[in-house]
């Protein structure tokens, strides 16, 4: 089977998106707009991203070029997690500095010891499949490690009266949010295979290459990202503690949402 | 403000905290049984000394095993005076401890309140209620819109207060 579908197949496939358009007139969804807006911006979001990836991954260019690609990745996931986490303080600051270790430490395995040869056109899709898969769990351990601290305040209030330490005294929470936030990417590790494909592995076969192959490298990644998912929330859960207690051991204040 | 001759905001907050036990205006139990709330004060506490903490709250030993989450509201208010009791406080901070009791639970708790003065353990009681003051301190304050507005007796604050 050919990787490279044409733009005549890339027309063709388009007939797929015109039967959920058919399904939203026929059930009255109205959501007709919606789908083909969606449909199109996509398209225009990933030709600009192949088109950059052909300048940056052009075999004459220097990796500096690579490396500012996954910087700039870095900070939109960090920027992300601000975005869907707003109540939670300092919190680009600290998805920023999460990604920054989970890559530091994934892809310093990777490449360091030799399982993946370090140019463009590795560094750039470990990277992304390190923070696109990490960010859900960022976002999440953020907002309950806050929400559980605020929701839990006479407990941890209670705790703190007792003399322990607001590291002591927070550690039920923060455990509580951390396992919240990893169990969904163990369960998803030990489910491959078994429910989905997974992307890379897909993406490997389609293009041509032995399914062993393929295995390994999803294997790899597979790992790449159970490995940054729990460096992202450990990093996050810490510094978000650190941001909600005083030096001297007391709960900050903080603001539940307004009732709508 | 000073604790014993001592600036508070020199003194170590955590060390403080020990010294000062606080019981609150809800009782606050935490997840598991009554013996894991006393060991949350003191982690090698055994269950000899977590029984001891009990009785001085006039709670049974067999009370170690009950889930905390299964306590009444007055049950609740004095395990969570054993838990403060655990880490031996020199004074005891109440702030309307009684306030969401019935009458019996109250009465139960200040019975005990005053076991604990008599053993040396004074006891800064918060509350709204001037006759539970009457009945229980020997000093009383009246703090009025911020300001100590009398010190002294609870006679001479119940005067005051009738007065206006």
């Amino acid at each position: 089977m050919r990787a490279d579908i044409g733009w005549a197949g890339l027309a063709i496939s388009l007939l797929l998106v015109a039967v959920a358009v058919a399904l939203s007139l026929w059930r009255r969804l109205d959501l007709e707009r919606s789908i083909v807006w969606a449909t199109v911006r996509a398209l225009v979001q990933l030709l600009a991203v192949g088109l950059a990836l052909d300048l940056v991954l052009d075999p004459g260019r220097t990796l500096a070029w690579s490396w500012l690609w996954v910087g700039t990745m870095l900070v939109i996931a960090a920027a992300v997690v601000r975005w869907q986490a707003r109540e939670v303080p300092a919190v680009f600051a600290l998805a920023l500095a999460a990604f920054a270790a989970a890559a530091a430490i994934t892809l310093g395995v990777l490449f360091g010891l030799g399982v993946f040869e370090l140019e463009g056109r590795t560094l750039i899709p470990l990277a992304g499949l390190m923070t696109g898969n990490s960010m859900a769990a960022t976002v999440l351990v953020a907002r309950r490690v806050y929400e559980e601290l605020r929701d839990k305040r006479a407990e941890v209030e209670a705790r703190l009266a007792l003399g322990l330490a607001s590291v002591d005294a927070s550690r039920p929470y923060v455990r509580n949010a951390l396992r919240t936030a990893l169990i969904p990417q163990i369960e998803t590790t030990k489910a491959v295979g078994l429910v989905v494909l997974p992307g890379a592995m897909t993406g490997l076969i389609l293009a041509g290459a032995e399914p062993f192959d393929a295995v390994r490298v999803q294997a790899a990644v597979m790992y790449l990202v159970l490995g940054s998912v729990a460096t992202t929330t450990a990093v996050v859960a810490l510094g978000v503690r650190r941001r909600l207690f005083t030096p001297d051991h007391r709960l900050v204040p903080m603001e539940r949402p307004a009732e709508v | 403000m000073w604790f014993r001759g001592d600036d508070v905001a020199s003194l170590d907050p955590l060390a403080l905290r020990r010294r000062v036990g606080m019981v609150f205006q809800r009782a606050t139990a935490f997840a598991g049984s009554v013996r894991d709330n006393l060991r949350v004060a003191d982690p090698d506490l055994d269950d000899d000394d977590a029984a001891l903490a009990l009785d001085r709250a006039d709670l049974a030993p067999e009370f170690l095993d009950r889930p905390a989450d299964d306590l009444s509201g007055g049950e609740a208010q004095r395990m969570c005076l054993a838990r403060t009791l655990v880490t031996a406080p020199e004074v005891l901070l109440m702030d309307e401890p009684t306030s969401s009791l019935d009458a019996r639970s109250r009465r139960v708790l200040e019975g005990m309140t005053q076991a604990l003065a008599r053993d040396g353990v004074p006891v800064v009681w918060v509350t709204h209620d001037v006759p539970q003051a009457r009945r229980l301190a020997d000093e009383v304050v009246v703090l009025a819109e911020g300001r100590v507005g009398y010190a002294g007796t609870p006679e001479g604050a119940q005067e005051l207060l009738d007065e206006g």
